[in-house]
């Protein structure tokens, strides 16, 4: 998208507005794949926050800034796991008590039920499939390259797994939940 | 390229992260401030060795030891020793080689900048550092500026 490779050349030149362009585009994508990996809020901030950092510490040497969705995807990544090898995720966190703060309380009443199962049921998936359903529900999704930048996945493999994925989550959902966590496969 | 299908489960998820996960607004403000800590003229020196990701098992401290960190720059190295103490970290670290004079260093952080003094061997610390991301800038005499990649602590 030529539109990012004028933004990028923009910010390197000073342009604070092409920064600002930037942050609005690729903030909902960054935090999408902090939590599609599991990290606390607190630690999907900081991995946000670094990625960013390191895109401004190197503004004028991006080898493509066209491609700068699977960069910035590819780094969160990097991040994400070097927080998961310090610190392994929690297992016990309840998707559905989630700390409130950033959240609208009446988008949680609107969800209503229906949803509010499925998202239960999404963290009931095993990672592999948990991670990707998360990144393909953003609006707008990702694009393959930017999931595949995101997930180490090779882009060919993204379309059979999504369905597969799908198919379990679909399954999960409605079905009750299970007094401990299925054993992982 | 993503096909756009109407798939009834995406459209739930979709609606759930609406609810249950939306990015903080938070976010935003502190990407946009990030341009803040552009650097022009300092070269960048990149993390190439990190104690907490290394693939030794034998190597690694665990969440409780001290984290070995090595930024390197044609000629130049910065070897950071990161420990947790409680809830903050302590930080010491060595410039290589030893500066042949006196070099100003900068921690930058989300708090913001915090200068510090390196001793004639390049040794400096900086105590009771909240988590988050870093990157010390350090401006010798008579070379370019050096900016450490931003990490984590």
């Amino acid at each position: 998208m030529s539109d990012i490779r004028e933004l990028v050349a923009s910010a390197a030149a000073g342009d604070q507005q092409a920064w600002h362009d930037l942050v609005g585009r690729f903030t909902r994508l960054l935090w999408g794949i902090t939590r599609a990996y599991g990290l606390a809020p607190a630690d999907a901030a900081d991995v946000c926050q670094t990625t960013w950092l390191r895109l401004v510490e190197r503004l004028d040497s991006l080898r493509e800034p066209d491609r700068l969705g699977a960069w910035l995807a590819t780094t969160a990544r990097r991040e994400c796991l070097r927080v998961l090898r310090r610190s392994p995720r929690p297992v016990d966190v309840d998707p559905l008590a989630l700390p409130a703060h950033h959240a609208d309380p009446a988008e949680r009443v609107a969800a209503g039920e229906q949803v509010a199962a499925t998202w239960a049921a999404l963290h009931r998936l095993p990672d592999r499939c948990r991670r990707l359903l998360r990144l393909l529900a953003e609006d707008p999704p990702p694009t393959y390259v930017e999931i595949s930048a995101a997930l180490g996945m090779p882009i060919g493999s993204i379309g059979p797994t999504r369905a597969r994925c799908r198919d379990r989550l679909r399954a999960l959902v409605g079905a009750p939940a299970p007094t401990r966590p299925p054993d992982p496969r | 390229m993503t096909p756009r299908e109407l798939d009834p489960l995406l459209i739930d998820l979709r609606a759930a992260i609406r609810a249950f996960d939306p990015v903080p607004a938070r976010l935003y403000a502190a990407a946009r401030a990030a341009y803040g800590w552009r650097t022009v003229d300092a070269e960048l020196a990149e993390l190439v060795a990190d104690s907490a990701v290394a693939p030794a098992r034998r190597l690694r401290t665990g969440p409780s030891g001290p984290r070995l960190l090595t930024f390197a720059a044609p000629g130049r190295t910065v070897e950071l020793e990161v420990m947790p103490h409680d809830t903050a970290r302590e930080l010491v670290g060595q410039l290589v080689p030893e500066p042949s004079g006196p070099v100003r260093l900068t921690l930058r952080r989300a708090a913001g900048a915090l200068e510090l003094s390196a001793d004639r061997h390049g040794r400096f610390a900086a105590y009771g550092l909240r988590p988050g991301p870093i990157s010390l800038l350090c401006r010798p005499g008579g070379r370019a500026p050096l900016v450490t990649s931003w990490v984590t602590i």
